[in-house]
């Protein structure tokens, strides 16, 4: 019997299996080859006898490789052979239920390796090395379809590189919540629904950008949610609500590049909610070389501080014993050598003005800029476990992270750089997600 | 009053004439030896002014921020300055930082704008969350009983955006909704800024939807000299006061919200919040 849309639940089992013995990828993904020399997944029927089996695998000069699934054995053919040929030919046999070629599948689109001299954060062993980190991923494009909220000063999801990352309703409408509107003092009428500082639309560009530029997770998908004016403030009203509504609307990964040296009760508790709806909560410490800034101080956060393009913690960035992780934040808000090169607004913002930046693309520093990358490496192994069936909690991802962390000033932690570097690739392959006592 | 009045007719006659001639008697009482010991502590601020600010300039600041205790020391044009009962030291150093009459301040205010992200709040508002089981009713009376209107709330975490009647201070409120057995926890709606590199300046206001622009409301108490005051904090005043209560305008070297802080130090000053 050919595999078919009345076995829904057979081909959905066949393929994962196939998927997990033979080291494919994700079954969404067309094949790359019609079949031809390799593999067979053959499924004979329950009376079928062992004399059947072998008859068959004689006929066709095949041996068994060992069973998929019960009742589904893998046959190796010799080169070749046209296995789409063989497998229409064994379904026809009455003793098989079905047979169908073991297709390579893998990531057919890996993006274009990063710019080493646009994004040395990305592509250089300095940096997160991001490009070995996505051949680890199954997920296509990496970080596939996980929601990560840039709880900011918004987003530009016109931007080229960005438009068809930001989420979208059940009508394929882009989302965009803006907390500011008119709002809780004065209004932010220029720019609603759009980012009137530039900001945000940096931060959102580190983590999933694809296009000429590229994020650390260039499949996952951006909610923003803004809560900074375009002078760059906010309170903690605003930014409370815009932590509590991004998770309400399904984000797992919530940034905020946001901080300041007051505690705050507000904040602290819409942090919790955001645990409790499961998101994972990724918040800056902030840039002034002092103590980790709040809200990233609280418990549960993952705090980020900012290294340099030499791996060397970055002389603003915040530190203390709630730090977790540190990442490229850069040392330079003007040398793409030195700094974060990252998509920005394609129409005029503050920091045009203020700063002189570009349309489009620009440079930035900061603990900022250090923060999506981690934001962008919990998407990828995020996606990365759903397609294994897993479903991770935000300590569990969090525990990941900092497990798979390289030490950058000798082993144990550290107040200036937590549990160390960033490393996707580690946190990808990390075996265990227990992470007791991080 | 006397004293007051002799002042406010010194702003109207020009800072560096009018304010050495009228306030001279006074001063006399408060002059004292040039202090040897440079190094400020915890409860002063060292200030050194332009040159050519003279002596009066300084002893009137002393007054009118209430400290009157200032002590010239040895160094030029150098003050020392008690830190008063109504701010912390680094108040103090901030506002002798927003003066334009001032080269420098030790120690240096550690919330400069220049550097670190504001750490004052939203004028007129506080955050409150209830204790469990406390009713919609409770909650509206008790709001009713000061005055307070309810302006926000988000659901899922309990937490109200209270706005509170003009006459009522942030600090005050906050202490009220403190001390009642129906809150869990009262505070100030704190502003909170994207982190900047040190030594990037802020974000200059005035951009589209900044809310930086405002000025700031003053209402000062019975027989104070609302032009006096802005006189010595190098704040333009808006209009005329009425009532007690006059705008300014920041200086350049302040935020609306540095403004409203540093005012704030001055006994006259009933309060003052960021007029948007």
């Amino acid at each position: 019997m050919p595999l078919g849309p009345k076995r829904p639940g057979l081909v959905l089992t066949l393929a994962a299996g196939l998927a997990l013995a033979g080291g494919c990828q994700a079954p969404v993904t067309p094949p790359l080859s019609k079949g031809v020399g390799g593999d067979l997944a053959v499924k004979f029927k329950t009376d079928a006898t062992n004399a059947q089996r072998e008859a068959l695998r004689a006929r066709w000069g095949a041996r068994s490789g060992g069973e998929l699934l019960p009742g589904v054995e893998r046959w190796h053919v010799a080169g070749g052979t046209d296995l789409e040929a063989i497998a229409q030919s064994l379904t026809q046999d009455p003793a098989v239920e079905f047979a169908q070629p073991d297709r390579l599948r893998r990531i057919c689109t890996y993006p274009t390796p990063p710019s080493a001299s646009q994004q040395w954060f990305l592509a250089t062993q300095a940096g997160l090395n991001i490009t070995t980190a996505w051949t680890s991923a199954s997920a296509n494009p990496p970080g596939n379809g996980v929601v990560v909220a840039i709880v900011d000063t918004g987003i530009d999801t016109s931007h080229p590189d960005l438009a068809a990352n930001i989420a979208t309703d059940a009508s394929g409408n882009k989302r965009f919540i803006d907390e500011v509107g008119d709002g809780v003092e004065g209004s932010d009428v220029s720019y609603h629904n759009k980012d009137g500082n530039g900001h945000g639309t940096h931060v959102a560009g580190i983590v999933a950008a694809n296009g000429t530029i590229l994020g650390v997770a260039p499949g996952a998908k951006l909610l923003p949610v803004k809560t900074m004016r375009s002078t760059g403030d906010g309170d903690d009203f605003t930014i409370a609500k815009g932590l509590k509504d991004a998770a309400d609307a399904g984000a797992v990964i919530i940034n905020l590049s946001v901080g300041g040296p007051d505690p705050s009760p507000v904040l602290a508790e819409a942090i919790a909610y955001d645990f409790s709806k499961g998101a994972v909560v990724v918040i800056a410490s902030g840039n002034a070389g002092q103590a980790v800034y709040y809200p990233a101080a609280y418990r549960g956060v993952i705090s980020v501080g900012a290294v340099n393009n030499q791996r060397q913690v970055a002389s603003y960035s915040n530190r203390g014993k709630e730090l977790a992780i540190v990442a490229p934040g850069g040392d330079s808000p003007t040398d793409r050598a030195r700094g974060i090169y990252s998509t920005f607004p394609t129409y005029d913002v503050v920091l045009n003005q203020e700063e002189g930046k570009s349309h489009n693309y620009a440079v930035q520093a900061g603990t900022s800029m250090a923060t999506p990358m981690v934001s962008g490496a919990a998407a990828l192994v995020i996606a990365e476990a759903r397609l294994k069936g897993q479903s991770l909690s935000p300590e569990q991802v969090r525990a990941r992270l900092l497990a798979s962390a390289t030490s950058i000033e000798g082993s144990g932690y550290h107040n200036s750089s937590g549990y160390g570097m960033l490393n996707p690739q580690g946190a990808l392959l990390w075996g265990s997600h227990d992470g007791a006592g991080l | 009053m006397a004293m007051s009045r002799l002042l406010a007719l010194g702003g109207a006659l020009g800072l560096s004439i009018a304010l050495g001639l009228l306030v001279r008697p006074v001063l006399a009482v408060t002059s004292g030896a040039p202090v040897s010991d440079p190094a400020p502590k915890d409860d002063h601020v060292v200030v050194t002014f332009r040159p050519n600010v003279g002596d009066y300039f300084p002893r009137v600041v002393d007054l009118v921020l209430g400290l009157k205790a200032a002590e010239p020391m040895r160094m030029k044009d150098t003050w020392r300055f008690p830190v008063g009962e109504r701010g912390t030291q680094n108040d103090y150093a901030t506002f002798f930082a927003s003066l334009p009459y001032v080269a420098q301040v030790s120690p240096s205010p550690s919330q400069h704008e220049d550097s670190a992200p504001s750490s004052s709040y939203i004028p007129g508002e506080l955050l409150v969350k209830f204790k469990a089981g406390v009713t919609q009713d409770q909650i509206d009376a008790f709001n009713a009983q000061y005055g307070v209107t309810i302006k926000g709330h988000i659901t899922g975490i309990g937490v109200y955006q209270l706005q509170l009647p003009p006459d009522r201070s942030v600090e005050e409120m906050e202490r009220i909704y403190k001390a009642s057995g129906l809150v869990e926890y009262a505070e100030p709606n704190r502003r909170i800024s994207i982190p900047r590199l040190p030594g990037m300046r802020p974000f200059r206001p005035g951009f589209p939807g900044s809310t930086a622009t405002g000025s700031v409301k003053v209402r000062f108490v019975s027989g104070a000299i609302p032009d006096l005051v802005a006189l010595v904090y190098g704040m333009r005043p808006l209009g005329p006061a009425a009532d007690g209560v006059l705008h300014l305008a920041p200086n350049l070297k302040t935020s609306p919200d540095t403004a409203a802080r540093i005012l704030r130090l001055c006994p006259s000053v009933q309060s003052a919040q960021v007029s948007s």
